[in-house]
């Protein structure tokens, strides 16, 4: 994929110099901060949707938005936490669109976490995933985790983004750690979470 | 936490592999977007890989469907159970003194307790040499709160712990919880700040399992964290050595509970555990008994390896279905229960930071087990309650009567 568009990651490559350059219309730079963030836009999209298909479009619409007003970002440094806003509010449209249409039934919350073990709280922590850690919460509560921890966001910033009182986001990040940590402790038992 | 939050940072950050589909998506809108901006210049077209037909996008600011609203709560702890409470008189107004060290005044002007929630708001006072309108946030990261009887109920610092424990010759471990040292979480945030008085409320919202039917409470904190201008590198801490005690009124360590039964249930396999309602919410469970996997001349070994197998199986079932996108709801209780009383009154799944929510099968015993908290209090309560769930698709209706 990356031969058949040319393109060279450059190593150390600095995110804030590649948006000045994408703003001058350096086609190379923006696709190179396209590149550096795919995952991150990725596990975001991952936490509203499991369709493969539904993930590809929001993150499609985003990478378009992000390009078309780019010359709008105000300071380079907030670029991401910039995108990442678009994306989360193109989840939640298509999310609210299919909800209309096809009496889309979301079941995110239903996980199965395998926690049996016999040794120690550790080893029992050592066995989460992703997939298992992204399941066991609710949207709301993975969106805020996600950005807490993967984006290192304050709650300030977070509260910003989603639009919600900040004392709310951290409650939310505050009970899912608990909830984890619950679940954790609770051994040998196989979970599913409603 | 530490632990926790360490391992939490790790699995987000870790490195995933994309699908060839999510790569080809970016890429081939990467590769014809920047062609088209070569050959339309300042005209951007939306493209669709699959059926979708070409759009403009514009740029707008979606609020979240399911975004709670900002009620103007005491708390703000999204508690419909906690308001109604609070409605109903279960709070109390400590009337007590401030308490300075280094300059700093500091009490308590709101407390509500029980089974689950401790929330209370601190009035922290300030000289002149800190202005308050110029703090963005506060914390009080060394603070440990116990009762009369020495049990902690609070705790998130570690040599605090151990040195409170140390100096009341108490032999508890940090990370080891029981009822004379509870697991519990908390939220706080700054409710407001009166410039006149130069002071701020700070409130904390701490929930467990099951908080004791304390009679006293302190608080001690020998920190306060202050983070000015929205500036997460600026950040002050103030020492000093704060005592709050509290007296805790009896409406809070007499509080009692409504203990419900059941009376029908339209499948005969359910049986409830549990149905309780408390001052701020209610607390229910239920277990039925499945099918085993196994059969009772099977031997220990054969036992394990079905119990193993059917594990590996449901979860790769889950992990294949995630993949290919099916969106069948896969709970076997569905997302919606609700509780209804007597004039028709639904209260649903409660969303504040005690909720406790879930169910758990266990293959050995072919037990299944749900609970669940909703927001119905003792205040709204009937003599009669009926429960509106789903099991594995079929409607369950659980009628509960009224046991004291």
């Amino acid at each position: 994929m990356y031969d058949q568009l040319n393109i060279s990651i450059k190593n150390g490559g600095k995110m804030e110099e590649l948006i000045e350059l994408a703003k001058k219309g350096n086609e190379d730079a923006f696709t190179q901060i396209i590149m550096m963030i795919e995952k991150d836009l990725y596990k975001i999209a991952r936490m509203r949707f499991f369709s493969e298909d539904d993930i590809c479009e929001v993150v499609q619409e985003t990478i378009i938005e992000a390009f078309k007003n780019l010359k709008k970002v105000r300071k380079n440094e907030y670029f991401k936490t910039w995108t990442i806003k678009i994306l989360i509010n193109k989840c939640n449209k298509l999310y609210k669109s299919k909800c209309k249409r096809q009496n889309f039934i979301e079941w995110n919350d239903t996980n199965i976490t395998n926690i049996y073990s016999q040794n120690t709280d550790e080893e029992v922590i050592d066995k989460l995933d992703f997939e298992i850690l992204i399941n066991d919460l609710s949207y709301n509560e993975k969106i805020a985790l996600i950005l807490y921890y993967m984006e290192n966001l304050t709650t300030k910033q977070i509260s910003k983004i989603l639009r919600e009182p900040e004392s709310t986001i951290r409650n939310r990040i505050s009970r899912a750690k608990i909830k984890l940590k619950k679940k954790l402790l609770n051994r040998g038992e196989k979970v599913w979470k409603n | 936490m530490e632990e926790l939050d360490q391992k939490i940072r790790d699995i987000l950050t870790q490195d995933i592999e994309l699908s060839e589909k999510y790569k080809k998506t970016v890429r081939k809108t990467l590769k014809e977007h920047n062609k088209k901006e070569r050959t339309l210049s300042n005209k951007i077209v939306k493209f669709s890989l699959a059926t979708c037909c070409c759009t403009i996008i514009a740029t707008s600011v979606v609020f979240a469907k399911d975004i709670s609203v900002y009620l103007q709560q005491l708390f703000n702890n999204n508690s419909k159970g906690l308001d109604t409470a609070i409605e109903n008189g279960y709070i109390y107004q400590p009337n007590m003194e401030y308490i300075q060290s280094n300059n700093i005044e500091t009490k308590i002007d709101n407390l509500i307790m029980d089974d689950f929630n401790l929330s209370f708001t601190l009035n922290l006072k300030f000289k002149d040499e800190i202005a308050v309108n110029e703090i963005s946030d506060l914390y009080l990261p060394d603070m440990i709160i116990v009762d009369e009887e020495n049990k902690i109920i609070y705790c998130e610092d570690e040599n605090m712990f151990n040195q409170y424990c140390k100096e009341n010759n108490l032999s508890l471990q940090y990370k080891s919880f029981n009822d004379d040292n509870m697991n519990s979480g908390s939220n706080w945030f700054i409710k407001e700040k009166n410039l006149q008085s130069n002071s701020i409320n700070l409130v904390y919202n701490l929930y467990a399992n099951h908080f004791p039917k304390s009679k006293k409470l302190t608080l001690y904190f020998n920190k306060i964290e202050i983070e000015k201008n929205e500036n997460s590198k600026n950040k002050l801490i103030i020492n000093g050595n704060w005592r709050i005690k509290t007296d805790i009124p009896e409406i809070f360590y007499n509080r009692n509970a409504i203990v419900y039964s059941m009376k029908t249930c339209t499948n005969p396999k359910i049986n409830v555990t549990e149905a309780i309602v408390y001052d701020t919410c209610m607390k229910f469970s239920l277990n039925t008994q499945e099918e085993l996997i196994y059969k009772p001349e099977d031997t220990e070994e054969i036992i394990n390896q079905k119990i193993s197998e059917k594990v590996d199986e449901a979860r790769d079932e889950y992990l294949r279905n995630l993949r290919e996108g099916k969106n069948e709801n896969r709970s076997i209780f569905n997302s919606d229960p609700y509780v209804q009383t007597s004039n028709g009154k639904k209260f649903y799944p409660t969303k504040n930071s005690s909720e406790d929510s879930g169910s758990s099968n266990d293959f050995m015993s072919g037990i299944v087990t749900y609970w669940q908290t909703f927001n119905l209090t003792k205040y709204e309560a009937s003599p009669n309650l009926k429960i509106y769930l789903k099991y594995k698709g079929e409607d369950i209706i659980i009628e509960l009567e009224r046991k004291n």
